[in-house]
């Protein structure tokens, strides 16, 4: 480990980081933060969520124009640039890419669609029933069942082929990406407003529903910019600790998600924002058919991409440009889910939301059967 | 290379791929010393701890382009 030796502190935190305690403690302190994020401002059960917050910034961007989920969020950008500071302090930002840019795009896309029709993402499935809602235990099960299929074609050889080093550049574009929509929270220009005197963007912002509830930009982008330090130590993935389980026997990553679950719980108890129950929970629906069925999907498009969509936040700031790409399908996927109705509310599943699933099974099942390539 | 020397190149792979292949690698080949390639500290770390899991020891060194070589021995 050339370079290192000297800085002590900084190998034993490494060190420390990729021991068993690390997504353990990264685990536990999201599952702090999250609720505290709630407490602050944030939707019910949504201190985190890289699916919601992905498709608020979608709408706060005009690809979308569902009213009440508009806004940038600044966990999201925190998240990649304490990826992108914990990557340039340990050497780990390592410019790639070129691995299946255009399939990741698809199963990002997909990934997005299957989250919005369970409403959340892993890590929010995962706080939802830290918050007590149940319909989240539908969600977890289709999500395992979802990463069950990705590991059968794992299994098998599947394979997006190799990524290769490229240009500092190239590493920078997301990173960049995420200071500029900072800015446009910031400078939130408008070019006007139409006859009825309704903003007509580029930006726009809910002025009810979950979009409009939010902690303070500050105190949230502190909150990324933690977070994603310290997933980026710990390599904490929501997705892996379920495959990791399937595939290997491994509980290595999964400790975290247990982590997050018991702190979160505990935060949420102390808090007041415990609710036991399966009907009238915030920002969720009861049709829990689809809370299967959007997850498996998820979870399916998640395990072949490698990860979930958080740890494709963190690697986008660390160079990765496929997760970049990654993140941008779901960016894209999260506009069409509303513009196309495919995305649930509380009253359930939207008009095109189980054809979505379905074509995005087909999808994920083409892509699995034929991407496969074999290690030389 | 020698009969008793088996590197298997997982560079540039996603999870869990460098992992998965030096579990399967490490579970069927008859080599005394097996070098696995990979690109990044992640995979560094997963593959080390996937084949101290089906009893091999391993230790880590840096590549001069970056990557690392986890090396195990029986």
């Amino acid at each position: 480990m050339a370079k290192n030796t000297g800085r002590s502190s900084l190998k034993g935190l490494k060190s420390f980081f990729t021991s068993r305690w690390g997504p353990i403690v990264t685990g536990a302190i999201i599952g702090i933060l999250a609720p505290l994020l709630v407490f602050w401002g944030n939707p019910g059960n949504m201190g985190i969520c890289v699916a919601c917050f992905t498709r608020d910034i979608a709408g706060a961007l005009g690809m979308h124009r569902a009213g009440v989920v508009q806004y940038i969020r600044p966990e999201i950008i925190g998240i990649v640039l304490g990826a992108l500071v914990a990557g340039l302090l340990f050497r780990e930002f390592r410019p790639k890419g070129g691995s299946a840019p255009l399939v990741r795009f698809i199963l990002g896309f997909f990934a997005m669609v299957g989250a919005l029709v369970f409403l959340g993402c892993p890590w929010r499935a995962y706080l939802r029933l830290a918050g007590g809602d149940l319909n989240a235990l539908f969600g977890i099960l289709g999500l395992i069942i979802g990463i069950g299929i990705g590991v059968v074609f794992l299994r098998n050889g599947f394979s997006l082929g190799r990524a290769r080093p490229t240009r500092t550049a190239v590493g920078w574009i997301m990173p960049i990406a995420m200071i500029a929509l900072l800015i446009l929270l910031l400078v939130a220009p408008l070019f006007g407003r139409d006859a009825d005197g309704n903003p007509v963007g580029p930006i726009f912002f809910s002025e009810s529903g979950p979009g409009s509830q939010y902690a303070f930009w500050v105190i949230a982008l502190v909150v990324g910019l933690a977070i994603g330090f310290l997933a980026q130590r710990s390599r904490f993935c929501t997705v892996g600790g379920i495959r990791d389980v399937i595939l290997m026997r491994d509980r290595h990553l999964l400790n975290g998600i247990i982590a997050l679950v018991v702190f979160a719980f505990i935060t949420n108890l102390i808090l007041g924002q415990f609710h036991l129950g399966i009907a009238d929970q915030p920002v969720a629906h009861t049709n829990q058919w689809w809370n299967v069925l959007g997850m498996v999907l998820s979870g399916f498009a998640f395990t072949l991409s490698g990860g979930c969509p958080g740890r494709h936040l963190i690697m986008s700031g660390e160079g990765n440009a496929d997760s970049g790409v990654f993140v941008i399908g779901m960016l894209v996927g999260a506009g069409f889910a509303h513009q196309f109705s495919m995305a649930s509310s509380g009253a359930g599943p939207g008009a095109f939301g189980p054809m979505a699933v379905g074509v995005g099974l087909a999808v994920c099942l083409a892509i699995g059967l034929t991407m496969r390539q074999t290690a030389s | 290379m020698t009969d008793d020397l088996l590197t298997v190149d997982c560079s540039g792979l996603s999870c869990p791929e460098p992992a998965l292949t030096a579990r399967k690698v490490l579970t069927s080949t008859d080599a005394k010393i097996v070098e696995i390639l990979v690109d990044s500290t992640t995979s560094q770390n997963n593959v080390l701890r996937a084949g101290e899991r089906v009893g091999w020891s391993g230790e880590t060194e840096e590549r001069g382009d970056g990557g690392f070589r986890v090396v195990f021995r029986r």
